[in-house]
């Protein structure tokens, strides 16, 4: 045990020992994906703005849903919440399936760490989420869904972050052996997209799926998006009590995968 | 006990040895991994074995060596990008390594931006990487282009950019792998100056090159690897010296097969010559000893210098001490930076030497006509040795014994005159696409 915590310990240690270099490929990923466009960053807040015009529109002007929730009847609304941390987590883990063969140079020609490439994509990636988070926000307070909870959002957001973080170290490590991981995480994402309560409540789930719903960490995260987001809920205390479990024995599990077999990478790159 | 530098290693191999595995699929690791090494799902490829080194501090050491012998490998495993498979090894201090100039550049981000990633690799911050960015931008010399995205940059301006990062950050230890040639001249006298500097402030540096001029010009110290062993540790002069010798024995044991020697006659001739004007190095087994090398001209006069197109006889002579079946003697030109220019011996010109018994005396004359080359001083290395063109020892050999001035005549670009003859024609007639199938 005293072993576990002194791993983990020099584990952590490097990472903020490297921050510099964490935050240098967060900035440069995050700049990647607009540098030579002429408008930038602006991108970023163009996509959720698009997404949630969208969804107005042919949920609430089209389809007309109703009784989707006992807390809100403005559909897009229900539906941004609860897209917005599953888009953070599905482009997270999928920039992470392959961040390090995409960079074996790194790995083969330099003394690089290379833990923290999932890491600043996970920090990159969150700022993208950030500012869709922001619109969000800016929607619900204009049309006076916003609840005063929202301020508890960090709560969430963390292990959000740290979940991700270590499932993608665990497929980052995988993706190096086995090459169709990427592959198979990209078929398993859309299972997993349809099998979280983004479109709908998970009280409307059948009971028969309940238990699969709700093994489902994914799960916690929206429910607690949209009870933490939208006014008349209740503050979901047991809801951050299972993220925060769910975010450690990943992070935990993932940490060990990636550093078990980093030193093994080198071997195959 | 010695005087204000006290010498102790920072770097200790001990019968190290790695074997590299190779795996027809990325997912043998992982089926290995998973059984606990129960099973082998690799082939085996010893890259480096049993290697002994200890480098003090402030060292410059060069390692050379054919390609494969396992330079590399062992500036990865200095650098902690390996792991050994057997015995150890230790380094003290932090550590810099160029193996590959401009690893972790990104074509699509300005210079200055791939400087601060550079950097943060290595280990250093924003601030830090600010304080040394003039110095870096002063020595890279690439002007306005630092901000400009480094896919737009000539491949010159890329290595000095990449160069001058990974040397101005402060490393204990520094290993280069094959960079120093980069850029122009100017630029190369100024990597030259800057590595000096690192050595006089007690850096260690480790080198992996092909440039043997600049193994004996930087190196306090070299080692020759030779299929993943260690052959040869010593004094830069030593080192390349058993180097040229391995490649000689290697390229002649190549190149002479098929050969068909005609019997040799006496030519009563044929001097025998007893001065050696310079002995630099010499070895080999010494069965034979030289004892005379001496350049003549048409005239049967001493030559020191010659024009293109002279002809010139290279008298040998050599002493046996042991009676040697299949003599050989043969000689080698280089030029002043010490790159071979050419090479042969009796067997080569297609004459095979008699027994020589021990006590006698054997001298060649090679008759040459100096071929259109560029100006300057050229060495003959003269050697006998024993035995059949691809299968020999070295009897003896010295180093530079004869040094001949080629004597400028016309203008010769490059390293020889290339024979060329050149004729022309002009023509009003529109050219168009087909005249270039056309033949006229």
């Amino acid at each position: 045990m005293t072993w576990l915590i002194q791993v983990a310990g020099n584990f952590l240690r490097q990472l903020i020992l490297r921050r510099h270099l964490v935050w240098n490929f967060a900035v440069r990923d995050l700049k990647s994906r607009y540098v030579g466009s002429l408008m930038g960053f602006f991108w970023a807040v163009v996509h959720p703005l698009v997404l949630l015009v969208s969804y107005t529109f042919v949920f609430s002007l089209v389809f007309r849903v109703r009784d989707f929730s006992p807390v809100t009847d403005n559909f897009a609304v229900f539906l941004f919440c609860g897209i917005l941390p599953w888009l953070y987590f599905q482009d997270t883990v999928t920039r992470c399936c392959t961040a390090i063969i995409d960079n074996s140079n790194l790995i083969r020609k330099t003394v690089f760490p290379s833990e923290i490439l999932p890491l600043a994509f996970s920090i990159s990636n969150l700022v993208t989420h950030l500012v869709g988070l922001g619109i969000l926000l800016v929607v619900l307070a204009a049309s006076q869904l916003l609840s005063w909870t929202a301020i508890f959002l960090p709560l969430l957001i963390v292990p959000l972050v740290v979940l991700t973080l270590g499932l993608g170290w665990a497929l980052a490590a995988l993706q190096v052996f086995l090459r169709d991981t990427a592959q198979v995480m990209s078929v398993l994402l859309v299972f997993w997209f349809w099998f979280t309560p983004i479109f709908y409540a998970t009280d409307r789930v059948p009971e028969p799926f309940r238990p699969l719903i709700l093994a489902n960490p994914l799960t916690y995260i929206v429910e607690g998006y949209r009870a933490l987001l939208l006014a008349g809920s209740e503050f979901p205390i047991n809801i951050l009590l299972v993220v925060s479990a769910y975010a450690l024995a990943a992070f935990v599990i993932g940490g060990i995968i990636f550093r078990s077999t980093k030193k093994e990478f080198v071997d195959v790159l | 006990m010695s005087s204000s530098a006290r010498q102790y290693p920072v770097i200790l191999l001990r019968h190290l040895s790695i074997k590299y595995p190779i795996y027809d699929r990325p997912s043998h690791k992982l089926l290995e991994l998973l059984t606990f090494r129960r099973k082998q799902w690799h082939r085996e490829f010893w890259a480096l074995q049993d290697i002994d080194l200890e480098v003090d501090a402030g060292t410059t050491l060069g390692i050379i060596g054919q390609n494969g012998s396992g330079k590399s490998t062992l500036l990865q495993i200095i650098a902690g990008i390996h792991r050994q498979t057997r015995g150890d090894c230790y380094v003290h201090g932090t550590v810099s390594a160029l193996l590959e100039l401009g690893a972790g550049f990104n074509p699509e981000f300005t210079g200055r931006e791939n400087v601060f990633m550079n950097g943060a690799i290595l280990g250093f911050g924003q601030e830090q990487m600010e304080r040394l960015l003039p110095d870096i931008l002063d020595f890279a010399e690439i002007g306005d282009f630092i901000d400009q995205p480094v896919k737009t940059y000539s491949s010159g301006m890329f290595m000095r950019l990449a160069f001058a990062v990974a040397i101005h950050v402060d490393p204990d230890i520094l290993l280069i792998d094959e960079s120093l040639a980069v850029g122009d001249l100017i630029f190369q006298h100024r990597c030259t100056n800057r590595i000096r500097r690192l050595r006089d402030e007690g850096k260690t540096i480790l080198f992996v090159t092909h440039d043997l001029q600049a193994v004996t010009r930087f190196c306090d110290r070299a080692v020759l690897l030779d299929q993943g062993r260690k052959l040869v540790d010593g004094s830069p002069d030593k080192v390349v010296q058993k180097y040229h010798s391995l490649i000689f024995e290697r390229e002649r044991r190549r190149a002479g097969e098929g050969q068909i020697l005609q019997a040799a006659r006496e030519d009563e001739q044929v001097p025998i010559v007893t001065t050696i004007p310079h002995i630099d190095h010499l070895y080999g087994e010494g069965g034979a000893e030289i004892i005379g090398v001496i350049l003549l001209g048409e005239e049967n006069q001493v030559v020191n210098g010659a024009n293109p197109g002279e002809e010139l006889q290279l008298i040998v002579s050599a002493r046996f001490h042991r009676t040697v079946k299949h003599p050989i003697i043969g000689f080698t030109i280089r030029d002043r930076l010490g790159m071979e220019l050419a090479a042969s011996n009796t067997s080569y010109a297609g004459l095979d030497l008699p027994l020589a018994r021990a006590g006698c005396t054997v001298s060649v004359a090679f008759k040459f006509k100096i071929p259109e080359i560029r100006p300057g001083s050229y060495s003959i290395s003269p050697a006998v040795a024993s035995g059949n063109i691809w299968e020999h020892q070295i009897e003896d050999w010295i180093d530079n014994a004869y040094i001949l001035t080629i004597n400028e005549a016309g203008l010769i670009y490059g390293l020889m005159k290339w024979p060329v003859k050149a004729r022309f024609r002009t023509t009003i007639e529109e050219v168009s696409s087909d005249m270039r199938t056309r033949t006229s």
